[in-house]
């Protein structure tokens, strides 16, 4: 069986693949933190902040500093959240999207893992909740802003910086929670979807108006000057329902995966789950705003077919008004998993915002060859640095063993299919660089 | 003699195959088969607005109909036709915010509806600060619909608008001034009503349309939160006699004939130890044997004889606390619905039989790729005269679902 692997994984066509290399850096502990989903921001002040996940334990946060090309780690944040010993759902994740506030404070919310299944929900070793979390570089002290609902966490949040607010939705009841920074109280608007198509990002206008999607696509609205939460008949662009693509049957969401803005928050771009479709959303274009679609950015072989791997969160605008998009690609004709896209390569696909030129720039390489897969977060620096979280895999023995990968929704099911690729495999979570450019090798060969 | 011990060995492999339930990794649902849901209306325009479809009334109506509150920043009434299957939103009650467990049936085929402060508010308004509400609150209406007008005119087909108020309604007035009415029921041309935040019991004739105000049927609060022991569901015997509980969960009837109240303190419905003081009844079903049967606030089933007076604890067929509803399915089983506020809403049911009860999952529909949706809260369940048990979600986006026992 491990022969027919390694040949599927072998170049089918006989052409090797377009290459796009990147510097990347392990974070400490290596082996310990098995994935990273939405959690990255390269601040203001050029230093990295990476969400990392520990399945089972605590999750932390990582700081990389360019300057001094170090890296250090925030702290247990299951410790931070005074949950050591108590028997309960561990603070597993920072699954959230971590936020600058106008003063340089950093801000991110915890999660649970579902290590112990889904079915203990209302029971006493149930998760407590997601804590709204805060970084102060010039202390250097996180804060513990309390629990932000029972039972659920923050699995994606946005912030308005200017009315001092966070905005988060919660998992598994996907609640809008909104916290104020100044006063420290959160306010629960409700469910917006169901837990198994929820929007995994959201996008804050010009105004200060959240969006999300409600369900097939259509957009949800939250207004803090009505303090009004509506759904919206607007919705995404999106191919037929009920294709399978790259997943199971019951996983066909239609929402944004990811979300980036104009610089004056004008514009709205979004990344839609199930076809990869690059969508422009204008809120200030009639009451509900209109959808314009740009074009797709998966990577160049899956353009226009059927079998478009799911979106990923490795998303992001660059200073000079460049989408970045690490995709789920494949460096032959292996098979792939159902979920996350799973092909055994990622790739790296942009789109100039200026000139509407759409590259696949080749599979994504970093040192010594080694592949990049499963990207889930992207962060653009003020200096145009782009910054991607990904798993890279390695020889064996020198990394966590990649069938070991936790399952996270509740109907995500080890397939067979997904534990043959993973078989034999090992690999890090790491932070990969890219400067636009100056990378070696861009566009060649291996 | 082996080709037949073959086949036989096939057929049990079918047969164990066939009673597999559908695999799921960490997730445990109803039987997938056994439950449906519906949108509340015809989107994208004739739809109950988020945030207005928390589901917390149903009563099927004389003409054969399943009539459904509603509770959020508006009170909604809809209909289920099922022969049709699918819901009309029939307007909102203007003014009014919630419908809950108040929904009572006339045999002329009127429905009559009791609104309060809606209990399905923001969170953070949950607890001490409902009292607050009251201030100023001029009380819960009590209205009467006729259906078979609003059928006939055809109104619900010609204007989608969620925001039309619902037609040929009339207003009777408030129940009890500067209180909610908690729970409706219509019992041999009365309507019997018990009120929050204060406890009175009362009785609405239906043929004058006046309310009789019998006062509160629990003394002060006991309860932290601070709410009394009031019952949120009422329901009447064979004999008429109208049934609830009030303080430490003691049972207490209306008597018709005389028009008093009568407390029973020896008569408690059970409850965790210690938190007798706590105890509110949630549910009430008259079953086909004559008996009451109840669900409580700390999540127990009882059944209770009026005739013998005697009241056994069956017990908690859910983790969590709150059996929220109630109904007998045709082949005489109980099954119910619970689960805590923030919580996950379990089904259950009571094997009258045998006297055992099963897990009947969570209220977890899976149609997909078309729709799916799990629910995780439930305020309310009925049967309709096939047998179709239907169960009203609680939560900002609401739906109704429809449970079929016998599959």
């Amino acid at each position: 069986m491990l022969l027919a692997i390694l040949v599927l994984v072998g170049p089918a066509t006989g052409q090797e693949p377009k290459v796009v290399r990147m510097e990347s850096r392990t974070f400490p502990d290596p082996i310990v933190w098995d994935s990273n989903y939405t959690a990255c921001l390269a601040a203001s002040d050029g230093r990295v902040y990476v969400g990392l996940n520990f399945h089972g334990a605590g999750a932390s946060v990582a700081v990389y500093d360019p300057k001094t090309d170090r890296m250090r780690l925030l702290g247990d944040m299951n410790r931070i959240t005074g949950q050591t010993n108590l028997a309960v759902e561990p603070q597993a994740k920072v699954h959230s999207q971590i936020c600058e506030g106008a003063d340089g404070r950093i801000y991110f919310g915890t999660h649970l893992s579902a290590f112990y299944g889904f079915a203990t929900f209302p029971s006493p070793d149930m998760y407590p909740g997601g804590h709204w979390m805060v970084y102060d570089p010039k202390t250097d002290v996180v804060t513990d802003l309390g629990i932000a609902l029972k039972g659920n966490g923050l699995i994606t949040m946005a912030i308005d910086s200017k009315r001092a607010r966070l905005y988060a939705l919660t998992y598994p009841q996907v609640h809008f929670l909104i916290y104020d920074i100044a006063t420290g109280k959160t306010t629960d608007m409700g469910q917006v979807q169901n837990w198994d198509a929820l929007s995994r990002t959201l996008a804050v206008d010009d105004l200060g108006r959240v969006y999300g999607c409600w369900g097939h696509g259509k957009i949800y609205r939250y207004d803090p000057e009505r303090e009004v939460l509506e759904n919206l008949q607007v919705e995404l662009p999106q191919r037929e329902t009920g294709i399978p693509i790259h997943r199971a049957y019951w996983e066909t969401e239609q929402t944004f995966t990811a979300v980036a803005h104009s610089p004056d928050h004008k514009k709205i771009y979004f990344l839609e789950t199930g076809s990869s479709y690059l969508v422009e959303y204008d809120p200030h274009d009639g009451r509900e705003g209109r959808m314009k679609l740009l074009g797709q950015i998966a990577a160049d072989r899956y353009l226009g077919k059927r079998d478009v791997p799911y979106a990923m969160i490795s998303f992001c605008r660059s200073p000079d008004n460049v989408i970045y998009y690490a995709c789920n690609s494949a460096a032959g004709n292996e098979e792939v998993a159902p979920y996350w896209g799973g092909g055994m390569a990622a790739g790296l696909v942009t789109y100039d915002l200026n000139t509407g030129r759409r590259e696949d720039r080749g599979l994504i390489r970093v040192e010594d060859g080694l592949t990049a897969v499963h990207p889930n977060a992207a962060s653009a620096a003020p200096d145009g640095t782009v910054y991607f979280v990904a798993h890279v895999l390695e020889p064996e023995g020198k990394g966590r063993s990649a069938s070991g990968l936790p399952a996270d929704l509740v109907l995500e099911k080890d397939t067979l299919n997904k534990k043959q690729m993973h078989a034999g495999r090992a690999y890090t979570l790491r932070l990969l660089i890219y400067k636009p450019g100056r990378d070696r090798g861009e566009g060649g060969r291996p | 003699m082996r080709t037949k011990s073959i086949i036989m060995l096939a057929a049990a492999g079918f047969a164990c195959a066939a009673a597999l339930p559908a695999q799921e990794t960490t997730m445990y649902s109803a039987h997938p088969l056994r439950l449906d849901l519906r949108i509340l209306g015809h989107p994208p325009l004739d739809v109950i607005p988020p945030g207005e479809s928390a589901i917390t009334s149903l009563v099927f109506g004389a003409d054969g109909r399943l009539y459904g509150g509603t509770s959020g920043k508006r009170a909604h009434l809809f209909v289920l036709d099922p022969r049709w299957g699918h819901i009309f939103p029939l307007g909102n009650l203007p003014g009014q915010e919630s419908i809950f467990h108040s929904l009572a049936a006339a045999p002329d085929g009127s429905i009559y509806i009791g609104t309060s402060l809606s209990n399905q508010g923001r969170i953070d308004e949950r607890g001490q600060d409902i009292l607050r509400r009251y201030k100023g609150f001029v009380g819960g209406h009590i209205y009467r619909f006729e259906p078979g007008k609003e059928l006939a005119a055809q109104t619900r087909m010609q204007i989608p608008d969620p925001n039309r108020p619902v037609p040929f309604v009339q207003d009777l007035g408030v129940a009890v001034a500067g209180e909610s009415v908690g729970c409706l029921i219509q019992s041999n041309g009365a309507l019997y009503g018990v009120t929050f935040p204060g406890g009175h019991f009362f009785v609405t004739d239906l043929k004058t349309g006046k309310t009789t105000d019998k006062g509160p049927i629990c003394g002060p609060p006991l309860n932290e939160e601070p709410f009394r022991s009031i019952p949120r569901a009422l329901v009447a015997d064979a004999k008429g006699r109208v049934w609830g509980t009030g303080d430490y969960g003691a049972l207490f009837h209306f008597d018709q004939e005389t028009g008093q109240i009568v407390p029973h303190p020896d008569r408690r419905i059970p409850c965790e130890m210690g938190r007798e003081y706590k105890a509110i009844i949630d549910a009430l079903v008259l079953g086909p044997d004559g008996a009451i049967w109840g669900g409580t606030s700390d999540g127990f089933i009882f059944r209770f004889d009026p005739e013998t007076m005697e009241i056994r604890n069956l017990g908690k067929p859910i983790w969590q606390q709150r059996v929220r509803g109630l109904a007998f399915s045709r082949d005489g089983d109980l099954w119910g619905v619970g689960g805590e506020p923030g919580g996950s809403a379990r089904i259950f049911i009571y094997r009258t039989k045998t006297g055992s009860f099963e897990s009947g999952g969570m209220l977890h529909v899976n149609r997909m790729p078309y729709y799916a949706w799990l629910a995780y809260e439930a305020e309310t369940m009925t049967v309709g005269p096939d047998g179709t048990i239907f169960i009203g979600e609680t939560g900002r986006l609401s739906h109704l679902y429809l449970l079929y026992p016998w599959k």
